[in-house]
């Protein structure tokens, strides 16, 4: 009676042939792969632990609880770059010379190191391959081995990172 | 305590709980005991197997990549058909194929398609003339079924054919209680006059 009064007559009262016929309806099935399919798609479950972390941090930032640390990090954020802009402020005349100096002295002088010792390595690196390598034609043959290699490391990455198995199950 | 491969007599609630702690398991199992309504809706709702195949795929998909994010005090089961339910009605407004032929949609332009698009009926063990008035009887409902309006179509289907309550097709649909009666009964009507030819 409770059901007849939420669910109002049922379809064999009110008319038998469309009973029957709504009874003859069957269920469909998709096809035999399909629950593979659809799992190929799904994330990769996380380990109990990681997604209960996950779960937990999800929690805490709905909660809104995280905006006080938020906060709290960007006033401690905001501390050392007002000392910063104070200290410039205060001694802009020491830092005036100081960067003239290092623009007139400091630079060309880095610089002229660093290319005496760039040039050091090629040169010894030079030395190295010249004794390894007597002949042009063994250093071409190393730089097309060394090609080969190269490309052969390339293509076993992207193998690794797009297995056969998974592209074709991701339609 | 189940194994877990042995899912099949547990509640739902409590597979989907599992699956929120990451059991491959228990996501198998929820694809396993919904794919068939899931699909059976979808297919009378959109009337190509192939575009049923991946609305329900897509429909899976959606659910189980959100699984944590579901409410326990709703059912599972009005979340999935909620969500097939709008996948349909999305791509039939796209399409805009509000009424469709038994024979195949009106986009079948070829005989591969009047197949892919034609329900697939009747596979019964009854004996000859029981087959053939069955077969006759089902062709004329899922004709009739077919030329409801997706709103009265998605409420006959899931009322007589997935056997959910009123208040449950309401909540699936975002329709008032009143409003889902009114649909059955006016598609009930619709149906009681197409198949009128088999009276008697």
């Amino acid at each position: 009676m409770a059901d007849h009064f939420l669910n109002g007559p049922t379809p064999a009262e009110e008319d038998p042939v469309v009973h029957r016929a709504l009874a003859t309806l069957p269920a469909f099935a998709p096809g035999p792969v399909f629950e593979d399919r659809v799992m190929s798609r799904v994330w990769q479950p996380l380990p109990p632990k990681l997604r209960q972390l996950v779960l937990a941090w999800r929690d805490y930032v709905d909660s809104g609880r995280v905006y006080g640390p938020l906060g709290a990090l960007a006033v401690g954020a905001l501390i050392p770059l007002g000392v910063a802009i104070g200290l410039v402020v205060t001694f802009s005349t020491q830092i005036g010379s100081f960067l003239a100096w290092l623009v007139g002295v400091g630079v060309p002088f880095a610089w002229a190191m660093a290319r005496a010792d760039i040039a050091g390595v090629v040169s010894t690196v030079n030395t190295y391959i010249a004794a390894l390598f007597p002949s042009g034609t063994a250093l071409m043959a190393a730089a097309i081995g060394s090609a080969l290699v190269l490309a052969g490391c390339t293509f076993g990455l992207y193998r690794t990172m797009n297995p056969r198995g998974a592209m074709r199950l991701s339609r | 305590m189940h194994t877990p491969l042995d899912l099949t007599g547990v509640t739902d609630q409590e597979v989907v709980e599992r699956a929120s702690t990451g059991s491959e398991a228990a996501y198998r199992e929820l694809v396993r005991r919904y794919q068939r309504p899931v699909f059976s809706l979808i297919y009378r709702m959109v009337r190509d197997r192939e575009l049923a195949e991946d609305l329900t795929q897509e429909t899976f998909v959606k659910v189980l990549n959100a699984i944590d994010r579901y409410r326990p005090e709703y059912k599972f089961s009005s979340w999935i058909f909620k969500i097939a339910n709008n996948a349909a009605i999305d791509h039939l407004r796209r399409r805009e194929l509000d009424t469709l032929s038994l024979d195949g949609g009106p986009d079948a332009m070829t005989p591969d398609r009047v197949q892919a698009t034609s329900l697939q009926l009747g596979d019964g063990a009854e004996s000859q003339l029981e087959e053939l008035e069955a077969r006759e009887l089902g062709t004329q409902i899922e004709r009739a079924i077919g030329a409801l309006r997706p709103e009265y179509r998605a409420c006959i289907i899931m009322r007589h054919v997935e056997g959910r309550a009123y208040d449950e097709i309401a909540d699936v649909l975002d329709l008032p209680l009143g409003t889902v009666k009114t649909y059955i009964h006016r598609a009930r009507a619709e149906l009681r006059e197409s198949l009128g030819s088999l009276r008697g």
